[in-house]
C-alpha cells in the first residue's frame, strides 16, 4: 500500500486512464453503437427476427447511458471542467481492480481516490467540490439502470421487454461493512464482453491470445491482454459469488434443479479447463528466457496469470462446496415443515391497496403493525436522572429564530392573574417561594410561612402553574404528594415544589 | 446455567450499546449459538418475552417484538406528535414507502446482500406520485366530508403540506418532507440505517437487518392486516 491508503499500482492505472486509454476508446465505440441503436428507432431491436446479440448489444450501450446523462449535465452543476465520464471508468476499474471473491472495495476509499482523481483533471479546485463531483459520479454508477426494449419474437412479432440492471452496488458484508461492487454491465464496459456464454470465450480466446502473444515475442501487446485478462476473471468471480450466494437461498425459493444445477454444473466444467489452461501458461512462462529486455514484461504477465490461477482456484472450490452444501441443506430441508413465509410486493401488495382505504381503516392497519416497523428496544421507563435530563432537554425544533429571545418572565394568563395582587404581596411569596431553590418544600409548608391570605394566594397560583409547567431548567415544578391540604384557603392535594436544576453553561468554543 | 447464558444473549439484544465486536461474553454467547440445544434455549426465553429472533448477525441478535410484548415500540414513543387519526396513518405511509421503495418486489427482499440507499426526497416524492395519480384515477368523485374517517387515505395524505417554512424562516416541522426524515432518523436510532450524506434532503443506507425485518416481520403483518380488514367486511 501506498502512503495514502490506495493499493499499489493503482496510482500508475490513474495515470495511464486520464492520458486517455483503451477504455475511454470502449466508451466511445459503445456510444457510438448507443447512438446506432437509438437512431434506428429508440430501442427497436431485430425488426423480423429474434437477435439476441443485437439486444446484448442494446443493453451494453445502454450502459453507459447514466455516465453520459453525468457529462452532458455537467454544466448545471458547475463541473464544467471536470469529466465525470473519466472518472466513472476509472471508478469501474478501480473497484473490479480490488473485487475479490469475498471482499469489494471500500467505498470511502474510491471516493477518495475520485476525488484525488478529479483533483488531477482541475488542480486547485477546492476539495468540498471534488468530494461532491467523486459523490456525484458514485451515486451515478449506483443509479438502477431501467430501460424498455422492443425485439421480435421467434414469430417474428414485435414484442416490449423491460430491462433492469446496474453499474455497481453497494453491498454489507456478514461482518457488517459496506462494500462496492461492480457488476457485469461494469466491466462490460472496460472489456466488451456481453453475457455468461460471451464471457467464458471472451477468457478461453484471452489465454490462447496470449499464449500465441508470448510465443511470438510480442510482449508489449502480451501484457496489455494478460490486464484484460484479469477483468475478465474478476467479472467471472462475481458472477460464480452470485450464483453461489443464489444457491445458498434457493433453498427455500428457487427450483435449484431445473435453474441451478445446470449453471453450476457448467461453471465448474469452465473453470477445470480454465485451471489447467491457466497453469500450463504459468509453466511456460517461467521456461522462457527471463532476458533484460522481456524479464520485467515476462514477470507481469506471470503475476497476471498466476492471479488468476488463484482466483479461478478459490472459485473452483467455492462451486463445487455450493453443490454439496445445497444437497446437504436438502436433506436437512426433509425433516423440517416448509416454512409458511411468502414474501410480499410490498409496493403492489400494501403501499397502493392502503392509499386506497379509508384513513379510519388504514390507520388502523398500520398503527395496528407499528411495532413491525423496527426491532424491539427495551421499554422506555427512565430513572429519575434520566427523565430530569429527558425533561431538560431543549425542544428539538424550538430553536429561537434571528432577534428572537426567549421570554423568562410568566406565562401570559398566569402573570393576569398575578398581576392583581400589589407589588408588595409579591414580592413577600416571592421570598417564601426562593426557599425551594435549596431543597424541595411541601405546598402546607409554604403556606404556614405567612398569615397574608393574599400572599397565600400567590403562592397557591405560583405552584398551580408550576405543576403543568414549560419545563426548561430553572423552572419551577410540583407534583402531587398524595396528602389532602388541611388550610382553609384552599382544597385539594398537598403538592411539592422542586426547582428544576440549572445546568452549568458550557464553554462556547470559538473556531 | 445455560438458561441465565440465553437470557443474558437475549438481553445483549436489547441492549444496542452491547454489540458482540467489543464485548468479550457477547461475543462467546454468540459463537455458541452453533450449538442446537442453546439455539432451541434462546428461541425459548425470547418467545416469553414476545420476542421473535430474526436472525443472529455478527453483532449480535436481531429482535422483532410481537404487538403483545413489553419491548414492542409504541407510537407513543414515535418522536412525532400524532394529533390525528390523519396523522397516525400518513407516519405509518412513510413507513410502508420506505419498505416498498426499498424492496418493491418479493425478490428484492431476497437479495440479502445489495444495500439500498434511498433519499427523503424519494420516498416523498414517491408517495405524492402515487397519491396524485389515484386523485386524478378519482377525479370527479367527491370525498365524503361529515366523517373524516370515510376519506380515502391517497385524499388524506394529499391534504398534507408538503414542505415549507414558519414565517421566521425555520423549516416547519409538520410537512410530509420533515415527517420523512423523521422516520428515517428513527429507524437509524434502531440501527437499521445509516445517514450517509445530505442530497436528496439527506440519503440514507438501510442495512441487512432492515430488510430482514422488511421480509419478515413488517411486510407479513401488514399483508395479513389487510387481509383481516377485507374479512371484516366480506
Amino acid at each position: 500500500m501506498t502512503d495514502d491508503g490506495a493499493p499499489d499500482g493503482l496510482w500508475d492505472r490513474l495515470d495511464g486512464f486520464l492520458a486517455a486509454d483503451e477504455a475511454s476508446r470502449a466508451a466511445g465505440e459503445l456510444a457510438q453503437l448507443d447512438a446506432d441503436a437509438l437512431a434506428a428507432g429508440a430501442g427497436t431491436i431485430g425488426l423480423t427476427a429474434p437477435d439476441d446479440r443485437l439486444v446484448a448489444r442494446f443493453k451494453a450501450a445502454w450502459c453507459t447511458r447514466p455516465l453520459h446523462a453525468l457529462e452532458q449535465s455537467k454544466g448545471q452543476r458547475g463541473w464544467e471542467r471536470f469529466s465525470p465520464l473519466e472518472l466513472g471508468l476509472l471508478a469501474i476499474d478501480i473497484v473490479v481492480e480490488q473485487m475479490e471473491l469475498s471482499d469489494g472495495a471500500d467505498p470511502e476509499e474510491v471516493r477518495s481516490l475520485l476525488a484525488r482523481a478529479a483533483g488531477l483533471q482541475v488542480p486547485g479546485a477546492e476539495s468540498g467540490l471534488l468530494r461532491a463531483v467523486a459523490d456525484g459520479v458514485l451515486g451515478a454508477l449506483l443509479e438502477p439502470l431501467e430501460v424498455t426494449y422492443g425485439a421480435a419474437d421467434a414469430s417474428g412479432a414485435y414484442v416490449r421487454h423491460r430491462w433492469t440492471d446496474r453499474l455497481m452496488e453497494e453491498i454489507e458484508t456478514f461482518d457488517g461493512r459496506f462494500q462496492l461492487r461492480a457488476s457485469h454491465a461494469a466491466v462490460n464496459i472496460l472489456v466488451g464482453a456481453l453475457d455468461l456464454d460471451d464471457l467464458e470465450s471472451a477468457m478461453a480466446a484471452t489465454t490462447a491470445a496470449l499464449e500465441s502473444l508470448i510465443k511470438r515475442g510480442r510482449l508489449g501487446v502480451a501484457e496489455r491482454r494478460a490486464q484484460d485478462a484479469r477483468r475478465l476473471s474478476k467479472t467471472y468471480a462475481e458472477d460464480i459469488r452470485r450464483l453461489v450466494a443464489m444457491t445458498e437461498r434457493s433453498v427455500r425459493s428457487v427450483s435449484w434443479d431445473a435453474e441451478l444445477r445446470p449453471q453450476l454444473q457448467r461453471a465448474y466444467a469452465h473453470l477445470e479447463d480454465r485451471v489447467s489452461a491457466e497453469a500450463a501458461l504459468a509453466h511456460r512462462l517461467e521456461d522462457l528466457p527471463h532476458d533484460l529486455v522481456a524479464g520485467p514484461q515476462l514477470a507481469s504477465i506471470s503475476d497476471v496469470v498466476q492471479d488468476c490461477l488463484r482466483r479461478h482456484r478459490e472459485l473452483h472450490a467455492a462451486v463445487m462446496s455450493s453443490q454439496t452444501t445445497l444437497l446437504d441443506r436438502q436433506a436437512e430441508q426433509a425433516f423440517r415443515a416448509p416454512p409458511a413465509l411468502r414474501l410480499v410486493d410490498l409496493d403492489s401488495d400494501v403501499l397502493r391497496p392502503l392509499l386506497d382505504r379509508s384513513v379510519g381503516d388504514a390507520g388502523r392497519i398500520v398503527s395496528g403493525c407499528f411495532a413491525g416497523f423496527v426491532t424491539a428496544r427495551p421499554p422506555r421507563v427512565p430513572g429519575l436522572a434520566a427523565l430530569l435530563l429527558r425533561l431538560l432537554q431543549p425542544e428539538k425544533d424550538r430553536q429561537p429564530a434571528r432577534g428572537e429571545t426567549i421570554d423568562d418572565s410568566l406565562p401570559s394568563d398566569l402573570a393576569d392573574e398575578v398581576t392583581r395582587f400589589s407589588a408588595k404581596t409579591i414580592e413577600q411569596a416571592t421570598a417564601i417561594m426562593a426557599g425551594i431553590d435549596d431543597a424541595p418544600a411541601s405546598l402546607a409548608s409554604l403556606l404556614a410561612q405567612t398569615d397574608d391570605p393574599d400572599v397565600g394566594r400567590v403562592i397557591v397560583l405560583l405552584a398551580a402553574a408550576a405543576f403543568d409547567p414549560e419545563l426548561v431548567e430553572g423552572a419551577l415544578m410540583s407534583v402531587s404528594s398524595g396528602t389532602r391540604l388541611t388550610n382553609g384557603l384552599i382544597g385539594g392535594d398537598d403538592l411539592t415544589l422542586h426547582r428544576l436544576p440549572r445546568l452549568p453553561r458550557r464553554e462556547r468554543v470559538t473556531a | 446455567m445455560s438458561t441465565t447464558d440465553a437470557a443474558t444473549l437475549v438481553r445483549f439484544a436489547l441492549d444496542r450499546r452491547a454489540s458482540s465486536f467489543n464485548d468479550p461474553e457477547h461475543r462467546e454467547l454468540r459463537a455458541r449459538l452453533g450449538d442446537e440445544g442453546f439455539r432451541v434455549e434462546v428461541h425459548h426465553v425470547a418467545d416469553g418475552l414476545g420476542l421473535e429472533v430474526l436472525y443472529a448477525g455478527p453483532s449480535g441478535l436481531l429482535l422483532s417484538a410481537r404487538t403483545d410484548s413489553p419491548f414492542a415500540p409504541r407510537l407513543e414513543d414515535y418522536p412525532l406528535t400524532v394529533r390525528s387519526a390523519a396523522d397516525r396513518l400518513c407516519h405509518g405511509l412513510i413507513h410502508v414507502a420506505v419498505g416498498a421503495l426499498a424492496y418493491p418486489r418479493a425478490d428484492d427482499l431476497e437479495d440479502r446482500d445489495r444495500v439500498i440507499r434511498l433519499t427523503v426526497h424519494d420516498v416523498d416524492a414517491h408517495l405524492w406520485q402515487m397519491a396524485e395519480r389515484r386523485a386524478e384515477d378519482h377525479a370527479g368523485t367527491d370525498v365524503p366530508v361529515a366523517d373524516l374517517t370515510l376519506e380515502p387515505a391517497w385524499a388524506a395524505w394529499k391534504r398534507q403540506r408538503r414542505a415549507g417554512q414558519t414565517q421566521d424562516g425555520r423549516a416547519h416541522p409538520r410537512t410530509t418532507r420533515r415527517w420523512v426524515e423523521v422516520a428515517f432518523d428513527w429507524l437509524v436510532e434502531h440501527d437499521l440505517a445509516q445517514r450517509v450524506g445530505e442530497e436528496g434532503g439527506g440519503t440514507y443506507r438501510l442495512n441487512r437487518a432492515h430488510r430482514a425485518l422488511v421480509a419478515e416481520v413488517t411486510s407479513q403483518r401488514l399483508v395479513e392486516a389487510l387481509r383481516q380488514a377485507d374479512d371484516r367486511v366480506g
